[in-house]
């Protein structure tokens, strides 16, 4: 039972100025499982996406990789590591085809050589349905394709775990259906993903695990169906679908939580 | 004939123009340096083969098989210890230590090689001639540096679209952030770009120095030459570099025509008319592609 969890976060707090994103969040993430993270805007889910990938340093606190802290690397070594991110808003590297951005994260992320890099990048292109748009422009894709692209060349980089940051935001049901079904499959090669996503329906369809962040602290950690049966989630979500009253609510809820009322311009 | 005949050679003077201006639309292309003191590392690149070819018995022409190298390691380790720190405080302060260095090798070369003009003499290649016609002969120099700049043009291009290395420089340029997240460590990735720019330079510097004479304080007259051909071609654009830097040779060339004063004169006048009208370049571009 006393196996090494893949990613360990111990007693990480972050805080942005006064506002505080992570008060000694602690939890871990088994090989091959798949979590999601809800909470309201500003509860500091992106910002732990940031503080696990690299990207943001916490003010304390540790983070492990396969029992190896990661405190000291910075977010290119630990890509390389394992940890794949993707963005909310999609940054793909515009003057690149498709294919090109898929084969530089095959490149460096995989470590990757010649012929092997570019099946791998093919192979990714496939998976996600991009294969079409491969020698396109990256700046002339639309947002699904764009969305599509951040996720291909988030999984280009072969991770051990993977970040996802609303990847089905601003998309159809058909679109989000899409790429759930990309995900699902994914995770087939045992990947482990961390999930942020307002829409909690695409969550509770593909993730084992939910946690249910707000104010920097987990107030939910276990099965999707339990959690969002538990009565501090559901004062979040009044029992709605997390439309836009439900986000309504959940901003009433953090200032609640924090002294200082500040909107935290981080997260969202 | 004569106007011909300056047409003609500008376009060749064209091509040392392009050897200073490449490596700094590299830098300033990938991570966005203002290198003041390109025309300096170009001189110090010619004194450095003044001193060198005594010592190694090379011919002078041959010099840049060891110039070069030396200069792609000098170019990662000035982009790894001395810009890329000040990089964090902002481009200003990348201006400021680039201007600095500029200052220090100047006074370097002072103190070392005295304000006397050197120059490679590299024999039959530096005084022989194709005679097109009886007006018109084109040295074989000329003819090899603008081969060499356009060379050089090309492997760049090819090196950032065809190469792993290549496209990783171009993704870093693009958004390093980005690029981070995929693994690239983007210190290293501007220190090989560095490395190609100051390659380049070191070649700018010794076909000066085949071509005409080297002081301590020539470089800066040369960079603006360059700067002049980026901006022209358009900031980013390779190719925009290569036709920049040929418009300005053909200025001067044309100018010298006019009036023994008018040489050095007419391609800043040439620049400014083409700022005015088109101040984006001949070929302006967002990122390197």
């Amino acid at each position: 039972m006393e196996n090494t969890p893949l990613l360990e976060l111990v007693g990480i707090v972050k805080r942005f100025n006064k506002v505080s994103v992570a008060e000694g969040l602690a939890f871990s993430v088994a090989e091959g499982e798949a979590v999601g993270i809800v909470g309201p805007n500003g509860a500091g889910k992106t910002s732990l996406f940031g503080v696990i990938s690299g990207e943001l340093r916490q003010d304390a606190g540790e983070v492990r990789l396969g029992g190896e802290l990661l405190n000291k690397r910075d977010s290119a070594d630990r890509c390389r590591m394992g940890i794949g991110r993707t963005h909310q808003i999609p940054r793909p590297f515009q003057q690149m085809t498709v294919f090109e951005n898929v084969l530089v994260a095959a490149h460096q992320g995989a470590g990757l050589k010649g012929r092997s890099a570019s099946d791998l990048a093919a192979s990714v292109l496939y998976e996600t349905g991009l294969y079409d748009v491969a020698n396109r422009l990256a700046g002339r894709l639309g947002l699904l394709h764009r969305k599509r692209l951040e996720l291909a060349r988030a999984l280009a980089t072969k991770p051990r775990i993977l970040l996802l940051d609303e990847v089905a935001g601003g998309l159809t049901d058909p679109e989000v259906n899409e790429l759930i079904t990309i995900v699902l499959n994914a995770r087939k090669t045992g990947m482990a993903v961390i999930w942020i996503e307002h829409a909690v329906r695409a969550l509770v369809e593909t993730v084992d695990r939910l946690i249910c962040i707000a104010g920097g602290l987990i107030i939910g950690d276990g099965k999707p169906a339990q959690v969002l049966a538990m009565s501090d989630v559901k004062e979040l979500f009044l029992g709605t679908e997390p439309g836009e009253e439900g986000a309504l609510h959940l901003e009433h809820y953090t200032s609640h939580r924090q002294s200082d009322n500040s909107e935290n311009r981080q997260g969202s | 004939m004569s106007w011909v005949n300056a047409l003609i050679q500008g376009i060749f003077l064209g091509g040392l123009f392009v050897l200073f201006a490449a490596g700094l639309s590299l830098l300033f292309g990938v991570m966005e340096v203002i290198n003041l003191a390109h025309g300096d590392i170009a001189v110090a690149a010619g004194y450095l083969a003044v001193v060198l070819i005594p010592i190694l018995h090379i011919p002078a022409i041959w010099i840049f098989i060891v110039v070069v190298p030396i200069f792609v390691v000098i170019g990662y380790l000035v982009q790894r210890l001395l810009f890329q720190p000040s990089l964090k405080s902002g481009s200003l302060t990348t201006l400021l230590v680039t201007f600095g260095l500029s200052v220090i090798i100047e006074n370097l070369l002072l103190e070392g090689f005295s304000a006397n003009s050197h120059s490679l003499s590299i024999g039959r290649l530096g005084s022989g001639a194709f005679r097109i016609t009886s007006q018109l002969s084109i040295s074989y120099l000329s003819v090899t540096i603008l081969l060499v700049a356009i060379a050089t043009i090309v492997l760049i291009q090819l090196g950032l679209s065809r190469t792993k290395t290549g496209r990783i420089i171009r993704a870093v340029a693009d958004d390093r952030e980005a690029a981070q997240l995929i693994g690239a460590d983007y210190k290293h990735v501007f220190g090989i770009a560095a490395g190609v720019a100051f390659a380049t330079v070191a070649l700018a510097g010794l076909a000066l120095s085949m071509y005409s004479q080297i002081t301590p304080s020539a470089g800066p007259t040369y960079l603006i030459y360059g700067f002049e051909a980026v901006v022209i071609g358009g900031l980013g654009s390779l190719w925009g570099t290569l036709a920049g830097g040929i418009v300005l040779g053909v200025a001067a060339t044309i100018g010298l025509v006019a009036s023994a004063n008018f040489g050095a004169l007419a391609p800043h006048l040439v620049f400014l008319a083409i700022l005015a009208i088109r101040p984006q370049g001949f070929f302006p571009k967002k990122a390197l592609a």
